[in-house]
């Protein structure tokens, strides 16, 4: 039962993406309530445009997001945030919570590509995400972890962020992601060795683009301000993992890399409708 | 009936050929990329980085891959196996383990030959290193052979590391006793945590850029 009180919100996004006769895809179902808000949807490049818009401006402790997304066979959906997703100091120590599925059918396309997260000093925040897809389903899904509110000399102030992730490929295990980060203790060394604010990037990729995987150029997108490796999981399923000295850097690695790796499919990129990528 | 303190130190010598010796499990890069550079940085990056690692997922995964063998649940221990498999994000990594496993493991097969081994043989012949430990020292108690995998984990390190730098043996050694000793004291309360992940995005880079290196001296 989504419980709704005066400190926190429960709420929930559920999507069907399928395709008309025409190749046109469409939302089939869709329901959605606070803390999340879902832009008009539009096509582009073939794929349908979503927004996911956070009208609390981000996470509050206690608030929870469960969302369920199916991208049907045939069908392409694309994802987006309009802006950074912010989670706030936590005022009672709970967490806020999200819950997030998405499931892609054989010959399905599916895109998450938001904006960066934005742990605010304090924050306390859960995000739990499996993502299943059958063998013939197209991934790309991005991540993006900040460091914090960097120009008001927050980095890494935040007090937890527990990040899962599964991913698997009709049913098999690919990827398994448990992570406890803190701003205090040694949790975060794997960043600050190599860059002080670092942000992280995380990209997952399935279907057509690994087929034509632009491995060499990725390759150019590194050098001082961006550490960054790429690789196949165990199955058709290639990873790419980064660390970025600052936004900027983050930022031109995501739609550098996004670029590429829709131009080497032979896919046109779609046009999320934000003044960046 | 083996002498189960005998057999510890046996799978634990450096004579004992695993092939452990060709992997560096991502220091190589690390060290290429200038964020381990001296005896100082090797010692942080055990600490700080595969201390942590191993005390928070490898040992814990390992308890349940020794409770496993310790029941003779072969089906568990196939599961645990690819399970791994979805941990290690970095093929590199994931190669690494298979390799250093399954060369254990064919050794194991022709030390021990029980029905048990056998049998994962059979059925998972390119086991990873983490299950073939757990098989190997499943007679002895779960933190004796915790603390065993916790120790190739870390030699490896200063092992690899006396290739890569100008650093003694001395020198390793004095690391080896401090970062051991650390660790010593937190493997019991580890093997009996629930089994979590560590955050080291570095380490996985490391691994995956090493893959298409230029140049290098380690298989990983």
């Amino acid at each position: 039962m989504e419980e709704l009180t005066g400190n926190s919100v429960s709420g929930h996004l559920r999507l069907r993406c399928e395709v008309r006769e025409d190749g046109v895809p469409f939302l089939a179902e869709q329901s959605f309530r606070a803390p999340v808000h879902l832009s008009k949807p539009h096509v582009d490049a073939g794929c349908l445009v979503v927004s996911v818009v956070n009208p609390t401006a981000g996470f509050f402790d206690g608030d929870s997001l469960v969302s369920e997304v199916e991208v049907c066979s045939g069908a392409k959906l694309v994802m987006s945030t309009p802006a950074a997703s912010r989670v706030f100091r936590t005022r009672s120590g709970k967490a806020a919570v999200n819950r997030q599925k998405f499931s892609v059918a054989a010959g399905g396309f599916f895109e998450w590509i938001p904006e960066a997260f934005i742990p605010h000093a304090g924050a306390n925040y859960e995000q739990r995400t499996e993502i299943e897809l059958e063998a013939g389903a197209g991934l790309l899904f991005v991540d993006w972890i900040s460091p914090g509110r960097v120009a008001r000399g927050e980095v890494f102030e935040y007090e937890r962020l527990r990040w899962e992730l599964d991913l698997k490929v009709d049913g098999r295990l690919m990827a398994r992601e448990r992570y406890e980060m803190r701003g205090a203790g040694d949790g975060l060394e794997g960043i600050k060795a190599m860059f002080e604010a670092g942000h992280y990037v995380s990209v997952y990729v399935a279907g057509r683009m690994i087929d034509a995987w632009p491995g060499a150029e990725l390759d150019k997108l590194g050098g001082e301000d961006v550490y960054m490796g790429h690789g196949r999981l165990e199955g058709s399923v290639m990873v790419l993992r980064a660390l970025c000295r600052d936004s900027l850097a983050a930022r031109g690695l995501v739609e550098k890399s996004r670029a590429l790796l829709y131009g080497n499919a032979g896919m046109t990129v779609p046009n999320l409708g934000r003044i960046f990528m | 009936m083996k002498d189960g303190l005998m057999w510890l130190l046996q799978a634990n010598d450096t004579g004992y050929p695993s092939g452990g010796y060709a992997h560096s499990y991502g220091l190589e890069e690390l060290v290429r990329a200038g964020v381990v550079r001296d005896g100082e940085g090797l010692e942080r990056f055990l600490s700080k980085q595969v201390v942590p690692g191993l005390l928070r997922f490898e040992l814990p995964f390992f308890a349940r891959a020794h409770g496993a063998a310790a029941a003779g649940d072969a089906g568990a221990l196939v599961e645990l196996d690819g399970e791994l498999d979805g941990w290690r994000i970095a093929a590199e990594l994931r190669d690494a383990s298979r390799r250093v496993g399954s060369q254990r493991l064919e050794l194991l097969w022709r030390l021990d030959g029980g029905e048990l081994v056998t049998g994962h043989r059979r059925s998972c012949p390119r086991s990873h290193h983490l299950v073939v430990t757990a098989l190997e020292l499943r007679e002895l108690a779960v933190g004796v052979a915790g603390r065993a995998f916790a120790y190739q984990a870390v030699v490896a390190g200063t092992a690899a590391a006396m290739k890569l730098m100008r650093i003694g043996q001395t020198a390793c050694q004095g690391i080896l006793y401090r970062v051991l000793g650390e660790l010593g004291g937190e493997v019991d309360a580890a093997v009996l945590r629930e089994v979590d992940g560590f955050f080291n995005p570095l380490l996985e880079i490391a691994a995956l850029r090493h893959a298409f290196a230029n140049e290098r001296l380690f298989i990983s």
